[in-house]
């Protein structure tokens, strides 16, 4: 989760995905020649209800907070 | 608070950062090593040419204890920066002591006689040899754990700094802009255009399609990607037409830039022959990745010197890299008024600020402009009572030149002007000049001389210069061969990584499309690069 990005917006959503492992694996022959763990994927990640690629400040109506979803 | 902290760790969480760190503390090494009158070149070494198994034997034997620094030097920094990065290190280990040994048998094969004939460099070898691998057997997951292509790239590029003046920089910087920009805009608009007008598909498809191939590949698509709010299916396709057109474009430009540049030494002279300086800007125009990219220049740098690189790394790196958050920012204001279905109320919403240029900014080019400024002001600090020093016999061996001379000065007339400044010291048998010497002084003092005369006094000038004598065997040499070894592994990487039958799942739509890009990138690229801007390609060195 986006530690910067402000509550209610999609990097501290329980649905957004940017653990550069779990993206590397979502997404076959990306570390062939770039990196979930360079400056231009940044924070960015999956939505896996939308099933988008998207920046941690966007929102949308089906945000589940990820701090309650999985506290600590 | 969050945002602070957050923006602490990300310091040490990117590889971006880690390639920095590593690259100035090898730099910082090298320095440290040369002020204290020393030089890590006896360490930094690469493997040596051979035609028989004794010399194989030899050159491993000897050099044994230097590798084993050189692999304890890298096993060490990237293990620790991969352990904070959040990878699972216990298998890191493991695998990149397996991926460094390959590297070093790659470096041995490309060094032997017959591959040298077949004129088969070391990043075209480890490529080959990878993809075979990687193709035909199932890598175990801690061989794959190792396989950190962006991260060894990155810290080559870093590395790489320290070898290009800050100068050349600022002077080529406007030019490799302007050509990227037009080659990128152009290429850009071909495969966008031609994903939604020809093939009808989605228009933010057709960015990330067309930023892949525009501007900096995968991490292009990836970045404009989250900007546009693209599919997941989107980016994965993307990441595989991306990739089978870069592996598919080394194999392409290593091979037909060697046809076309003639022989070390010697000028292009046909319609159709380029420098190697004019090869590395096209390579920069027309790959679209950063690593494969490398592969092709470092390729062509094995027989033709460094101008390939520096032309490809002023072109790809600073004309198209750097601008990818400039590239983001536009065009999720062009998603957001254009390409989003207002319909669509769940779908997630939102516009970038401006700060998402800085935000997608590839760091470690920061790296790259400090390791440059690093050694320019260290070169520029040569001190002015610098003495050249050549013996009157010995030789002399430039990239153009090679030479055996046995000189005698006894009765040598030097030019009035330059009497304070050159000395001929019979009893030690050497030349020597104070200062370093310019070309129009090495004019003035050749015009007496006979043939072995000018051989010596040609070795002087050489030895004049601070940066050439002393600087660059003793600082920047032991760099380069560092940066050799991080090419290598990540081109065996790139290799290793490439499975063709996991990639080739894309529809034909999208590949059309991007293949529509290539054809009108790869010759807009060479047009540019020897028609309109090749005096300024060919001058590179």
């Amino acid at each position: 989760m986006s530690e910067g990005t402000p509550a209610g917006r999609c990097g501290r959503c329980a649905h957004f995905v940017d653990d550069p492992r779990e993206l590397e694996r979502a997404l076959p022959g990306l570390g062939i020649l770039s990196s979930a763990w360079g400056s231009t994927r940044g924070d960015q990640g999956l939505c896996t209800v939308h099933d988008l690629f998207l920046q941690p400040v966007m929102s949308c109506p089906r945000f589940a907070d990820a701090a309650i979803r999985n506290p600590g | 608070m969050a945002t602070e902290s957050s923006r602490r760790l990300k310091i040490f969480r990117t590889e971006d950062y880690w390639a920095i760190w590593l690259g100035l503390l090898v730099i910082l090494a090298c320095l440290v090593a040369f002020w204290s009158g020393s030089s890590l070149s006896r360490l930094a070494v690469t493997p040596g040419t051979w035609s028989s198994f004794d010399e194989l034997a030899d050159d491993l034997v000897k050099k044994a204890p230097a590798f084993a620094a050189v692999f304890a030097f890298f096993f060490v920094t990237f293990t620790v920066s991969m352990k904070i990065m959040g990878h699972e290190v216990r298998s890191f280990m493991i695998g990149f002591t397996v991926l460094f040994l390959g590297a070093l048998a790659v470096f041995y094969l490309a060094g032997w006689e017959a591959m040298e004939r077949l004129d088969l460099g070391a990043p075209l070898l480890a490529l080959l040899v990878g993809i075979v691998i990687g193709n035909l057997a199932t890598l175990p997951e801690w061989l794959k754990s190792a396989l950190r292509t962006e991260y060894y790239i990155k810290t080559g590029i870093v590395l790489l700094g320290a070898t290009l003046p800050m100068t050349l920089i600022a002077t080529a910087g406007p030019v490799a802009f302007l050509q990227a920009t037009i080659v990128s805009v152009t290429t850009w608009m071909t495969i966008f255009l031609a994903a939604t007008r020809i093939f009808g598909l989605d228009p933010r498809f057709g960015a990330v399609l067309g930023t892949g191939g525009a501007v900096c590949g995968v991490s292009g698509s990836i970045a404009i990607g989250g900007a546009v709010k693209a599919d997941k299916d989107h980016i994965a396709i993307g990441i595989a037409v991306v990739s089978v057109w870069a592996i598919v474009m080394i194999f392409f430009l290593a091979f037909v830039t060697k046809l076309m540049i003639p022989p070390p030494g010697v000028a292009p002279t046909e319609w159709w022959q380029i420098s190697s300086g004019e090869a590395g800007a096209w390579v920069g125009t027309s790959e679209y990745a950063d690593a494969a990219g490398f592969a092709v220049v470092a390729e062509i740098a094995t027989t033709y010197g460094d101008a390939a690189i520096n032309a490809f790394t002023l072109m790809k790196v600073i004309g198209r890299d750097i601008w990818i958050g400039i590239w983001a920012f536009v065009l999720s204001i062009v998603s957001v008024v254009f390409w989003e279905k207002r319909s669509d109320a769940d779908r997630p919403t939102g516009r970038l600020g401006i700060g998402v240029v800085w935000e997608r900014f590839p760091k470690f080019v920061l790296g790259f402009f400090a390791a440059s400024a690093i050694m320019s002001l260290i070169a520029a600090s040569a001190p002015a009572d610098h003495v050249g020093r050549a013996p009157v016999a010995g030789s002399f061996k430039s990239q153009a030149q090679t030479a055996t001379y046995d000189a005698d000065f006894a009765g040598f007339v030097v030019p009035p002007e330059l009497a304070d400044r050159f000395v001929y010291d019979a009893a030690g048998g050497e030349i020597r000049f104070t200062g370093e010497m310019t070309l129009a002084e090495l004019d003035a003092l050749s015009r007496a001389a006979d043939s072995d005369q000018r051989w010596a006094l040609k070795r002087l000038q050489h030895a004049s210069s601070w940066f050439s004598s002393e600087l660059e065997p003793k600082a920047i040499s032991p760099i380069k061969k560092l940066r050799s070894w991080a090419f290598v592994l990540c081109f065996l990487c790139i290799g290793l990584s490439t499975r063709f039958r996991d990639l080739l799942t894309f529809g034909l739509k999208p590949f059309w499309a991007f293949t529509i890009g290539v054809a009108v990138n790869v010759p807009l690229g060479w047009f540019l690069t020897t028609r309109v801007f090749d005096s300024f390609w060919s001058a590179l060195r």
